[in-house]
Parts: structure tokens; sequence; C-alpha cells
């Protein structure tokens, strides 16, 4: 017996019936599922960090609060959406989810950038949509070829974690090309009076946007397995899954997340610097407003 | 003097995206070779704005002809070679001075048209001395020059790429009394160089705060006034002549200084 299960059989009326009963007993091997209440405990967790920043007026005490419903609530929907889904087990509502997902990816990459011109939201949406899904297409149909194609169980988490990651990507390119752009403008200038076309004065900005988005997934990339397990391994361990085979399903994701962000930010920057360029060789610089 | 235009402007107008603020109004404006043309105003009268007008920096409407041609969408890095707007605070890339002077020989435009410039270290270092600038700042980053020995080198930068028209934006405003004198020579030398003997002589604009210098530097003068030329004779000669552009007509609608 371990101390545990020895402090629950000595209060009786908590053992078995009892919600912290349940929570103290060992967990029959190869079950993970959780109760509410064990997620119940880990929210607790989080009011360490609510009563941290109430102590120290950080401030974000408020967003703490409501970041964590907003996520319960948006899992949730998930949750219950997928649990639809997967019983339908139809091409065309897993398809819907997918085109909802990618839309709100676009746009909420756009959500976390200070400089925007007009046609941001459409642009960054295409090129979410672009990357996301011939990537997603590749490694569903050629590499993992589940049955049916369609398969929801496959295709939404992969999707998923393409979007998330792509996202991140093309909000950090796109935040760094507009506002290194306005922050080098006499050199973009400089360059234009002195014979460069649009592309030559450009270019150097270009460049270092798409190198800022690269970086988070090269860092990922450079330390997974060192210092973190990353969170789809952590998934299929938990499952229950050969420690082998997981790293094989990790590898192949990490490739395709690094190829979903590369053509994601290089289509979304593109998109953007034909946008706030002309013909004439011009920066249009009041189509760059802070937002 | 009377002279074909080298540079043609028709109605350039030009209004603040935002605000609708008009920025330029209908300005019309001929420059010949060999003009030396002073452009004075109060601040924001619009004398950058019509010069970002003339190098195609900012989108305008109206009618631009360079050469008695107007310019199209390629031609455009080309022409700004031709025509070269030195900005009020020269800007340069992080990097040595020869760096910054070669820069603009990297571009696509400096190969176009046959007429093949390249980066030459003997010529830049001609330039350099004729400033009583040492060459070895060449290996020097800009950055660790005075305000003046920047401007120099923006000029220097500007001269090799053997320009037909300069636009000079306030070049002296932040010089001191040494560094000014010998931009104006400096310009002054280029000027003459050209415009000895030949037709193809070069041509500048000038904007200055200084009246005096505005006299000693140019033969004629237009003054802005809230994104207009302001003159008498203006309105008058322009209108007949938005019709008659291809006839190259020298028509001054402006009036020298000195006439």
């Amino acid at each position: 017996m371990t101390d545990i299960e020895t402090l629950a059989s000595t209060f009786p009326t908590f053992s078995h019936a009892s919600m912290l009963g349940q929570f103290l007993e060992p967990r029959p091997k190869g079950n993970i599922s959780l109760s509410w209440f064990e997620v119940g405990v880990a929210a607790t967790l989080l009011l360490i960090n609510a009563i941290i920043s109430l102590q120290l007026g950080l401030g974000i005490a408020k967003r703490i609060a409501t970041s964590s419903v907003r996520m319960t609530i948006q899992l949730a929907i998930l949750g219950l959406v997928l649990k639809q889904i997967f019983e339908l087990a139809q091409p065309a509502p897993v398809l819907a989810l997918a085109a909802l997902m990618t839309v709100i990816a676009g746009v909420s990459a756009v959500k976390r950038i200070d400089h925007r011109y007009p046609t941001i939201y459409r642009n960054s949406i295409f090129a979410v949509w672009t990357s996301a899904w011939i990537v997603t297409s590749i490694t569903v149909l050629l590499i993992v070829r589940p049955q049916p194609w369609y398969s929801p169980q496959v295709v939404i988490p992969l999707l998923g974690m393409v979007l998330g990651n792509s996202l991140t990507g093309i909000s950090l390119g796109l935040d760094r090309f507009l506002s290194e752009l306005g922050n080098r403008r006499g050199e973009v200038e400089t360059m234009l009076a002195l014979g460069a076309t649009r592309w030559e004065s450009c270019r150097g900005v270009f460049i270092e946007a798409t190198r800022t988005a690269m970086i988070p997934i090269l860092n990922t990339m450079s330390v997974a397995g060192v210092v973190s397990i990353p969170g789809m391994m952590t998934g299929q361990l938990l499952a229950g899954a050969e420690p082998i085979e997981a790293v094989k399903y990790q590898i192949m994701i990490m490739f395709v997340i690094a190829a979903a962000i590369a053509i994601g930010v290089v289509l979304s920057l593109s998109l953007s610097y034909r946008n706030v360029t002309n013909a004439n060789h011009q920066v249009e610089w009041d189509r760059i407003r802070r937002s | 003097m009377s002279k074909n235009p080298l540079l043609q402007l028709r109605e350039v107008s030009r209004s603040d995206n935002s605000t609708g603020k008009q920025l330029l109004s209908s300005v019309s404006l001929d420059v010949c070779s060999g003009d030396r043309i002073g452009l004075v105003g109060g601040s924001g009268s619009g004398k950058s704005t019509l010069m970002r007008a003339i190098v195609m920096l900012d989108h305008c409407s109206g009618d631009l002809f360079y050469r008695g041609k107007p310019i199209s969408n390629d031609a455009i890095p080309s022409y700004r070679r031709e025509v070269i707007y030195l900005s009020q605070r020269p800007f340069f890339t992080d990097g040595t001075v020869e760096e910054n002077l070669r820069l603009p020989f990297q571009f696509k435009s400096s190969d176009g048209n046959g007429t093949g410039h390249t980066f030459q270290l003997d010529l830049a270092a001609d330039v350099l001395n004729a400033f009583e600038l040492s060459t070895q700042i060449l290996k020097q980053p800009c950055e660790s020059l005075s305000g003046g020995e920047q401007q120099m080198v923006a000029l220097t930068r500007a001269l090799l790429m053997e320009p037909q028209i300069l636009l000079l934006d306030e070049p002296t405003a932040a010089l001191d009394a040494d560094a000014r004198e010998k931009f104006e020579n400096r310009i002054r030398l280029w000027h003459s160089e050209s415009t000895s003997g030949h037709d193809d002589g070069k041509a500048f604009l000038w904007t200055s705060h200084d009246p005096t210098q505005v006299d000693r530097m140019t033969q004629r003068t237009i003054t802005m006034h809230r994104g207009e030329l302001t003159l008498p004779t203006e309105s008058v000669n322009h209108r007949q002549e938005v019709h008659k552009i291809e006839g190259h007509e020298n028509d001054q609608q402006v009036e020298s200084s000195d006439d």
C-alpha cells in the first residue's frame, strides 16, 4: 500500500464514493482518461499565478482569468464538435471544420500585428490556407494514408498542428516586415532614389522578416528531445504508443510544420510586398497603418 | 539661353491619402539643360514633396516627361539614376564609405540601357579628394563621419552615377560654413564641367532657407506656397502650354530671379 492509499483508508468516508477518494485512487494501468475534477486540480495551479500577479500588481490577473476561461470554452466546444464529426464520419463536415479552422488561423495571424494594410486579412488567410492545405494534404494522402482518407482523427489534429505553427510564423513575419519597412524607410527610399527596383530596395527587409519567422521552428527543432518532449509525441506516449513509433511521427510532423511555415511565410510576405509597393517602384507608405 | 527642356512637369498634383490635404496642386515646371534653379518657400510649402514627385517616389497625378517622353514603369529605376534626389539627411547602410559608394552600382539598373556604369575606385578617390577628404575614409564606417563629411559622401555617391539633374534638398542646412563652401564649390564644378561647350549640360534644383545661398548658386528662383508655384505669369503661360507639350518650346513659365 502506498502512503496515499493508507491515508485514504484512514478516512473511510472519503474513500471510493467521494470525489477526493476517486482522485486518490491509483489509476488502472493503460487508462489515461481524466475526470473533470482532476482537470479542476490543474486549474488551481493557475491560481498561484493569479495570486502572484495580484500581489506584484502585474495587472495580468484579469487576463489570466479571461484567457483561461476562453481556452476552456474553446476546447470544450472543439471537443463537442469533434465528437459529432467523429460519429458522422463524412468528408463534408471534416472539410467544413478544416476550412473554419483555417480562416480563424488566418485572421488570428493578423490580430497580433501592430502595422496593417487594407488587404492584409485576405492575404493572411490565403497564405495560411495554401501552405497548410498543401502540406496537410501531402501528409494525409501520401504519408499517413488513413482509411478513409478524411478520417477526422488524423486530418483535424494534423491540420491543427500545422495551422497553429503556420499562423505564428506568418504573424511574426508580417509584423517584422511591416514594422521594419517603416523603421528602415530612409534606407529603402535612398535605394529607390539611387535606382533600385522596388524588389532591390525591399529585399533586405523581406529576408530579415523571413528569418525572424523561421527562428521559432528552428529553435524548436534544435531542442526537440533534449529540452522538451514535443506535444504530439507526449500525447502518443501518454496514449501508450511505442516510443520509436512516437518518435517517427514526431520527426515527420516537425518536417511538415517547418515546410508549412516556410511556404506560408514566403507567400504572405510576397503578397504583402506586392500590396505595399507598386509598378512605379514606389512604396505606398500611407497604406501601412498602425492599428 | 534657349534649350529644349530636359524635364517637364505638367499639372502634377498630390494629396495626402488619409487627410485629403493637397500637398501639390497642379504644378507645372520645365527644367532645361544647364538650369540652376532655386526652390524657395516656407516649411511645409511642398518643396521636398515637389522634388520627391520629380523622382516619382510618391504616387502623384499629372504628367512627367523626361527628354520629351513619358517614363515607363520599367524605366523608372534608370530614370532615377539620371535625375538624382539627395534628401535632407543622407542615408547610409551599415558599412564602410566604399560599400556605400558601391551601393548604386549593385542595382540592376546600373547596367541597363547599355550605359555600363561600373564603380571605379580611383574615380571615387578623385571625387573625395576634390572635397579635401582623404581616401582613408573609404574604409571607415559611414556613421563615424561628421555631418558635413556624410553630406559630401552622399554627393560623391550621386556624382559617381553621372546624373543629368540633381535635386538638392537643403543639402547644406546642417553644415558649418567651411563644409557648406566646399559643397557649393563641388556643385559649381560639376555644373560648369558639363555645361561648357555642348548642349547636354547638367541642371540642378536647390532648396534652401538661406536667400544669399540661393542668390549665389542659382540663376532663377521659383517660389512655393501651400503646394503651388506662386508666380504671377505661371497660370497664363501654363494653360496654353499643356496642349503643346510635344513641341518642346522653351516656355519659361517661371521667371528668373536675376533676369
